[in-house]
């Protein structure tokens, strides 16, 4: 068996035992809840046979996913950023502002080109996490994460400011014309990450970005621009989450709201789903559909008292498990 | 006008949540490990603080217990890394993940309700110790100790250190524990003295674990620099109903603190390498 099937082999068997180990875990941890270790594991199982509990997480995947895929591509890198929440939430914002005050109306061309500007502004939001670790040495991890907080605030500066509509603190929903339906916003995100990955597998950059991370020394000697890689890198990572954010908008959304300094989430589990997927873009899209199959349980377990937060806890230790399981499997595959 | 020395006092709560957790985290990055995990630590050790200080009606083992609980966490992020070798970056993401799902879920068992106080003689013994001793001590240990040569040879090159005979796993468990503690304790006080007050509001106490890593960096890996920097950011966190008062909009003053950091990070490292102070090589190179 050549190494690169080796690897392949075993990393799998890593990722059944650790799906598998994560359960048992998940299972036990159910003793936290109000329910029981018991009673958890019963709702646990039922919804993740069901298949309504998957159709139901298919817009939550949406942005989850445009942010895992994109994530890989940096990850891949070496370039640690958290920023997809920031970006899905301006994706939105700008997709919101160009259809509603600018466009004003929902042609097929108006809400294709709300999801580019979308791409366009998260594009600027990664891009500005790249310049700021390229320019000014700024550790891209906490820039990224400082710059979701201030998007954040921009959208409850809007959504309590120029564009609240009413008592709340919410702007006005969009038309029903402007809109997408679910198995659009489901594609256009299975298609970037595609994309994703034949640019990964397919250009020289694919080659230049695993050497970034991997060999930063070959990487320069063969005349890999580590500054540019970097920078390109972080454009794209943007754009994805962006466009992620522009289609969670027109399909699920709708309207903006005031956010607690969680953020939405999305962005956040997207960064657990890209590890998950193993840092392919094709990975994460696999990884996402289960993280947010979890995240739809929330509200069933919320029907039962337990935290939806809880889900949060559940996915790390996913991550975790499946961490551990691969890191021994291949090591074990490498003797 | 403005009561400058109400304002530069209300900063110290906000200041020790600070400096206890950066100063756990410069301590274990000095070993040559970086833990993002802090968010989630900070999380879980303010959620069983709770949930332990209202059922045994005793804040102390409350606040013990919280401590405990965030050297699990960091133990679990020690098994990871160093026994796995597992990945740093994404195992810490799952520790924020996990602290704050778990922590949440503990939290919340105490239905909202109010827990006994610390007290003002144990609130002010931990301002002293985090924003005094603490760094005093720490900057003792570190860089005029022979243990301190000992913990830094690791965050520079752990393979010589190691091949010099120096106990690398075991020195970074130590780290480890420091960090947990610190960083734990860094959570019990905030739940009984930060905006809630001894009581669980649920996605309440989010931020400060990752304000806090960045306060590493701009205190530039020095326990004295570290505690300066966790004062200012405090400051800025005390500013903010004042910058609501001359009319900037709530949801603007509530980030200027992370604004304010991330411009702050962008022109402070020159200025630390101009000053001849070099993070720790294994964390942090340009």
């Amino acid at each position: 068996m050549n190494a690169r099937l080796r690897g392949l082999v075993y990393g799998a068997i890593g990722l059944v035992l650790g799906l598998l180990f994560s359960v048992l875990v998940s299972m036990a941890l159910g003793a936290f809840t109000s329910l029981g270790a018991l009673g958890f594991s019963k709702i646990l199982l039922s919804s993740l046979m069901s298949k309504d509990t998957w159709i139901s997480a298919l817009p939550y995947f949406v942005p989850i996913a445009a942010s895992a895929s994109s994530l890989a591509l940096a990850y891949r890198a070496g370039f640690i950023t958290i920023g997809a929440e920031g970006q899905v939430m301006l994706g939105a914002v700008a997709a919101y502002w160009l259809l509603y005050y600018v466009i004003e109306h929902g042609s097929i061309a108006a809400i294709m080109v709300a999801i580019l500007f979308a791409g366009l502004v998260g594009a600027l939001y990664g891009g500005l996490v790249g310049g700021l670790r390229v320019g000014l040495g700024v550790n891209e991890i906490l820039s990224s994460l400082m710059l979701n907080y201030i998007a954040i605030g921009i959208v409850n500066y809007l959504v309590a400011g120029p564009w609240q509509q009413g008592g709340y603190t919410r702007t006005a929903p969009l038309p029903a014309n402007m809109g997408i339906g679910l198995s659009v916003a489901v594609l256009v995100v299975v298609i970037a990450g595609l994309l994703l990955e034949l640019f990964i597998v397919f250009t020289k950059y694919g080659v230049a970005i695993d050497s970034v991370r991997l060999a930063r020394k070959a990487a320069q000697t063969y005349g890999v621009g580590i500054a540019s890689t970097i920078i390109i890198v972080a454009l794209i990572q943007g754009f994805v989450a962006g466009i992620g954010g522009g289609v969670l908008l027109l399909q699920l959304l709708r309207q903006l709201r005031s956010v607690g300094l969680g953020g939405w989430g999305y962005g956040y589990m997207g960064i657990l789903a890209a590890w998950l997927g193993g840092l392919r873009p094709l990975g994460a899209l696999a990884a996402s559909l289960l993280i947010a199959v979890l995240y739809s349980m929330r509200s069933t377990l919320q029907l039962y008292g337990v935290s939806d937060s809880f889900v949060l806890a559940l996915e790390a230790i996913i991550v975790l498990s499946v961490l551990a399981f691969t890191t021994l499997s291949i090591r074990r595959g490498e003797k | 006008m403005v009561n400058i020395a109400a304002l530069l006092s209300q900063a110290l709560p906000y200041a020790t949540v600070y400096a206890l957790a950066a100063q756990g985290e410069l301590f274990l990055e000095r070993a040559g490990l970086f833990n993002l995990g802090l968010e989630g630590m900070i999380y879980l050790s303010a959620g069983v603080t709770a949930i332990i200080s209202l059922h045994t009606g005793s804040p102390i083992y409350g606040l013990l217990a919280g401590i405990v609980s965030s050297i699990v966490l960091a133990l679990l992020y020690g098994f990871f890394v160093i026994t796995l070798g597992a990945d740093q970056a994404v195992t810490g993401l799952s520790i924020v993940f996990l602290g704050i799902g778990l922590g949440d879920v503990i939290g919340r068992a105490t239905g909202g309700a109010v827990t006994p106080s610390i007290g003002i003689l144990a609130d002010d013994s931990i301002v002293v110790s985090a924003l005094l001793v603490l760094p005093i001590v720490l900057y003792l240990v570190l860089f005029r100790s022979w243990l301190g040569y000992v913990v830094r040879s690791l965050g520079e090159n752990a393979a010589t250190a190691r091949a010099l005979g120096v106990p690398v796993t075991l020195t970074r468990i130590a780290a480890l524990i420091i960090n947990g503690a610190l960083v734990g304790l860094a959570g019990s006080y905030l739940f009984f003295t930060g905006p809630l007050g001894s009581r669980w509001v649920s996605m309440s106490l989010l931020g400060w674990g990752w304000m806090s890593l960045g306060i590493v960096i701009l205190g530039y890996w020095h326990p004295l620099g570290v505690v300066v920097a966790s004062y200012l950011v405090g400051l800025l966190y005390a500013m903010r109903p004042l910058l609501e008062t001359v009319g900037i909009p709530s949801s603007i003053a509530d980030v200027t603190p992370y604004l304010v950091v991330i411009i702050a990070l962008a022109v402070i490292s020159a200025l630390y390498e101009k000053m001849n102070i070099k993070p720790p090589t294994a964390i942090w190179s340009r």
